[in-house]
């Protein structure tokens, strides 16, 4: 059966500046794909225009047709996790497919609390 | 409600892919290739241009390498001597090239050049991109369900407010779901 998955060490999700991330990315394919890509990267969602930054990247040229992939990052500072009317702020680890995009990703939160930041809350 | 909740956020409207009003997946793809790859999507704004150009790259990518050019005011023109012959290439926003930009991309022998324009240009069209209320319908019913019975009246006139550009109509939709949410 084909899959494509991501799994967080712990099953953690919330996370703060600085902490490890570390977890496991695993595929069974049907067809074989150029290259595999696992990212860390955070993301702007809402009404505009998406922004992505890319802080990390591993690259698999000419992939097993099933196989896993270890990954162990160091967050950075910033910028927060948050969420208002307009945009959220929202950060995750994704595994890709190329060329195809086909993608599975993981969302997460990073702030000092663990937890997201909503504006006009106080929280 | 916040923006990552709403369902005119923008990743989720482009979950929605393109969908042929008036012809299926397998005749634009053979009308493609009988035109030899080289051909232009010719719409106004926000009626799928973009969203089909990408579907096509995502069809095509398994037999050709893809050159892809989003041309927007801040973007710098391609040089076209720099594009690889064995790429076949991909402009979303051709309407930016200047006369002599287009001579020589037509000139380029590439294995193939698809590109989106709001009227037609020196290349067979593909389709003509257009939109109706019926389209927005469906792709509001795609992203929040029953609730697009709800807001039929207002879609239909945000659609007249803004002609039919489908891209205005959902952010407007997104200002009213953030409002009511």
């Amino acid at each position: 059966m084909k899959y494509v998955q991501i799994s967080i060490d712990n099953n953690a999700s919330n996370f703060k500046p600085g902490d490890q991330i570390s977890g496991t990315a695993s595929w069974q394919l049907e067809e074989s794909a150029k290259t595999i890509e696992v990212r860390l990267f955070f993301y702007t969602e809402g009404k505009g225009t998406r922004d992505i930054e890319v802080l990390e990247t591993l690259q698999l040229d000419s992939p097993p047709i099933s196989g896993t992939q270890q990954f162990d990052w160091r967050l950075p500072q910033s910028p927060y996790s948050f969420s208002g009317k307009l945009i959220s702020l929202i950060w995750a680890v994704e595994v890709v497919l190329l060329p195809s995009g086909e993608a599975e990703s993981f969302e997460f939160q990073m702030t000092p609390t663990g937890k997201e930041i909503v504006l006009g809350t106080g929280s | 409600m916040i923006a990552r909740a709403n369902p005119f956020a923008v990743s989720k409207i482009l979950t929605i892919r393109y969908e042929p009003q008036s012809t299926t997946w397998d005749a634009l793809l053979a009308r493609l290739q009988l035109l030899g790859h080289r051909a232009a999507i010719v719409g106004p704004e926000g009626s799928g241009k973009t969203t089909l150009l990408e579907d096509l790259a995502s069809h095509l990518s398994q037999k050709f390498s893809i050159r892809w050019f989003a041309l927007t005011e801040d973007s710098p023109i391609p040089a076209v001597s720099d594009i690889d012959p064995d790429h076949l290439v991909m402009v979303d926003g051709a309407d930016r090239f200047g006369w002599l930009t287009w001579q020589k991309l037509l000139r380029k022998k590439t294995r193939g050049l698809i590109v989106t324009t709001h009227t037609p240009v020196r290349l067979n069209t593909l389709i003509q991109c257009s939109t109706t209320p019926e389209l927005l319908s469906w792709i509001n019913y795609k992203l929040i369900g029953e609730h697009a019975n709800e807001i039929e009246k207002l879609s239909d006139r945000l659609f007249r407010k803004h002609r039919g550009n489908l891209r205005d109509v959902l952010r407007d939709l997104y200002d009213v779901w953030a409002a009511i949410g």
